[in-house]
């Protein structure tokens, strides 16, 4: 959806319009920088970032054309230059293949966006210790290997749960994306 | 492994932050050739990045709280942090801190303008613009999955009462003891006379000898305050402590009695066994090392010491108890017994599992409000189990609900979505060796009335209440006992007890469940619309030699239809009476 189509009306603030836009995409932009560079750290530093360079460059943003792949556009800029300025972050994608990824996501942004609401549904019914290990692997940053060794597992069992749950997310937003 | 099975193995490892070298340039070189692998990295890392924004957005949203909490004098971000974290890590800590300049000054130079964070949505400055973002979707489903503190938590159950001898005499302990017969840690178990066997999840199993005290004390530890314990730890390592000793079990058999604070006497039946003094400082003897055959004492001052000619009579090492691969004498096989089985068919007093995973259920019980919800999630096979399946909890609309492990589906009707608490079944226990504690709450004190109902029951009752499925596998029941069932009989009953602890609320709505049992997906019986008025009522369904997987189903009565209040899943607390399967001759 373009900002033309938002049905403001001609006198609506252009301040008003990219808060619209942005509030509305904001966190599907901060996924496309996640998908470039895996970490969350990073991650949000560069949404900063970005978040600042869209609201200087809205003035020349086309409103007849789509938000989120101009949005998109800005942010693989900005994520360029923050590889280029912390040259050992993201080691594992490089230039070549952060280009590719990139356009994968701009070229299928309507698939993910359906997706996503389907993720949701399923994040919904992730049980209440899975929804455990996750708080506190990702939220309270404690090492997959901590967590192992306060809980008495092995490292590996909790590797393989995580990749569990993520492995069940994805089946359940694919079945759920079959029957839709 | 197919290419889908190898790439996603791949990106588990690059999640993880535990991709090597070679593997990383492996996945590179697919991602660069191929548009499948690709949009398979995207929607996997989307599902990674989701996890990770629904962490942050907890962390968040707790800080948040807090600074929407400080007055308007100012806002002291640091303190603000201090009193979330508390006591926890310093890595959470450190992340915090990461996060909260996000949402305390929306982080950007437009997020600051407008308002606008990446977690913190609109509300720190009071802006509602109405925004249902996902975050809010998945809190509020965490709030309705009122678990309570689990994994790691202090109150977590580390095992469970699973035998006794009919002479058992609790002391003051079994006041408060879970219905459940489950154990947290710091619990104080004490036993006047018999004997009773307390198996730990992570696989030590005791015999405690009354008169004795015992007090769990972590997941493979324990304390033996006064009296006699065997314990047998087949799995890992286990730490038993005395007034006067450490036993640190390394996986074998041994015995230990407790005289008072005097002295600790330590006995090995199998394997090898290090006794310590449990005394510090320079004093602390170094110990010694027993297998089989030997044993030591720990005196009071700390000194161990090697004891001959010990007798080691006293020590029981096994408790008289059935298997559930043993063929009944009566034809009757008890449902409550085989929900109660083990995973290596030994059975236990009660079996609780939870539905929403179909693990074994640690989840807390003994709260002021319940056990929780626990909300759909699919068909949960129960590998460990011996004879039951799988355990569901049905969707909201219940159509096409997949009810056992071979695909069987049924529609069943719409319900919420949800449960409360776990599937449960509880074996009866007769004369002094009662263990019922009035202090659980599975809603509306209606322990109060199955702990009263149990105690005429034959066997004991199975616990499910709306809205969830069980699934037992009569093809392994089969192979086990060589027998075949030849029908499946028992009694359902709503026991909710609402009537008479609110009843001015339960004046104003029909409290009623619906049980349907299926076989193979194929609906064989259908109880509708009972209530605890109703009393029990009789089920009889036949079954055949070729018949694989029994299935029951309780709903809450589609009270939706009938334009009552939508959500009313609770006070359907069903139990099934003395459930069998009756074996053909």
């Amino acid at each position: 959806m373009g900002a033309a189509e938002l049905g403001e009306t001609p006198d609506l603030r252009r301040e008003d319009v990219f808060l619209t836009c942005f509030s509305r995409d904001r966190h599907r932009i901060y996924r496309f920088i996640f998908s470039l560079l895996l970490d969350e750290n990073d991650a949000e530093e560069v949404f900063q970032q970005v978040s600042v360079e869209l609201w200087k460059s809205f003035g020349g943003f086309d409103e007849s054309r789509e938000f989120l792949p101009w949005a998109c556009t800005v942010a693989y800029r900005c994520v360029q230059r923050y590889r280029r300025t912390a040259a050992k972050r993201g080691v594992f994608l490089t230039d070549e293949l952060i280009a590719v990824i990139a356009d994968e996501r701009i070229r299928t942004s309507n698939r993910s966006r359906h997706r996503l609401e389907l993720l949701e549904e399923c994040l919904a019914l992730l049980g209440p210790r899975d929804r455990e290990l996750v708080g506190m692997v990702y939220r309270d940053g404690e090492s997959a290997g901590a967590v192992a060794e306060r809980i008495g597992k092995a490292v590996q069992t909790i590797y393989n749960r995580l990749n569990l749950i993520r492995r069940n997310l994805l089946d359940c937003v694919n079945r759920k994306s079959a029957h839709a | 492994m197919s290419d889908r099975e190898q790439l996603l193995e791949l990106l588990g490892l690059l999640c993880n932050g535990a991709l090597p070298a070679e593997q990383a340039t492996e996945l590179r070189a697919r991602l660069m050739a191929d548009t499948e692998a690709r949009l398979l990295y995207l929607d996997y890392v989307d599902v990674h990045c989701r996890l990770v924004e629904s962490a942050r957005r907890e962390a968040s949203s707790e800080a948040l709280d807090a600074l929407q909490g400080s007055t308007a004098d100012g806002i002291d971000v640091d303190e603000a942090i201090n009193t979330l974290d508390g006591p926890r890590s310093g890595a959470r800590a450190e992340r915090r801190k990461r996060v909260l300049p996000i949402v305390a000054t929306a982080a950007t130079a437009a997020a600051v303008v407008f308002g606008v964070g990446l977690y913190g949505g609109w509300g720190l400055l009071g802006v509602d613009r109405g925004e249902q973002s996902p975050a809010r979707s998945s809190s509020d489903a965490n709030n309705r999955v009122s678990a309570g503190p689990s994994v790691g938590a202090q109150n977590l159950y580390v095992a469970q009462f699973t035998n006794l001898t009919p002479d058992v005499v609790w002391g003051e302990s079994a006041k408060t003891q879970e219905f459940l017969l489950r154990v947290r840690r710091g619990d104080r178990v004490e036993i006047d006379k018999g004997l009773v066997q307390i198996d730990y999840y992570s696989g030590a199993k005791l015999i405690l000898h009354g008169p004795c005290v015992f007090v769990p004390t972590g997941e493979s530890s324990g304390r033996l305050e006064s009296g006699r314990l065997t314990g047998n730890v087949s799995v890992g390592d286990f730490l038993l402590t005395t007034p006067t000793a450490r036993v640190i079990d390394l996986g074998t058999e041994f015995g230990v009695s407790v005289n008072g604070i005097e002295e600790t006497n330590v006995c090995v039946f199998d394997g090898e066994v290090k006794v310590e003094s449990a005394l510090c400082g320079e004093a602390r003897d170094e110990g010694l090392m027993l297998t089989e055959g030997m044993a030591a004492r720990v005196a009071r001052q700390g000194n161990v010491a090697p004891l001959s000619g010990f007798s080691v009579e006293g020590f029981k090492r096994s408790l008289p108890g059935r298997s559930s691969s043993e063929a009944p004498d009566d034809g009757v096989v008890s449902l409550v017994e085989l929900m109660a089985s083990a995973h290596d068919g030994s059975t236990r007093l009660a079996g609780v599992i939870a539905p929403d995973t179909g693990d074994s259920d640690r989840h807390p019980w003994l709260r002021t409000d319940g056990p929780g919800y626990s909300l759909a999630s699919g068909y949960r096979r129960t590998d460990w189990h011996p004879y039951v399946d799988g355990v569901f909890i049905p969707t909201e609309s219940g159509r096409q609900t997949i009810v056992d492990s071979a695909g069987g589906v049924a529609d069943l009707p719409a319900s919420t979505g949800r449960t409360w608490g776990p599937i449960w079944s509880r074996k009866k226990i007769g004369g002094k060796a009662a263990v019922s504690s009035q202090h659980d709450y599975w809603g509306t004190d209606t322990l109060e009335v199955v702990a009263r109902r149990l105690g005429d029951c034959r066997t004991g009752m199975i616990g499910i209440h709306s809205n969830v499925g069980v699934t037992f596998d009569l093809g392994a029941l089969r192979d086990r006992l060589s027998g075949s069932p030849e029908s499946f009989q028992t009694a359902v009953c709503n026991l909710d007890n609402s009537r008479t602890r609110l009843p001015e609320w339960s004046a104003g709505y029909r409290l009623t469940a619906d049980v349907r049992i299926f076989v193979d997906g194929e609906l064989r019986k259908s109880v509708i619309d009972f209530a605890r008025s109703s009393g029990d009522l009789a089920v009889e369904v036949a079954l055949s030699a070729s018949d694989r997987f029994l299935t029951v189903v309780c709903t809450d009565a589609s009270d939706q239809d009938r334009d009552l209040p939508t959500g009313l899943d609770a006070y359907d607390h069903v139990v099934l009476i003395d459930p069998v399967l009756r074996l053909a001759d």
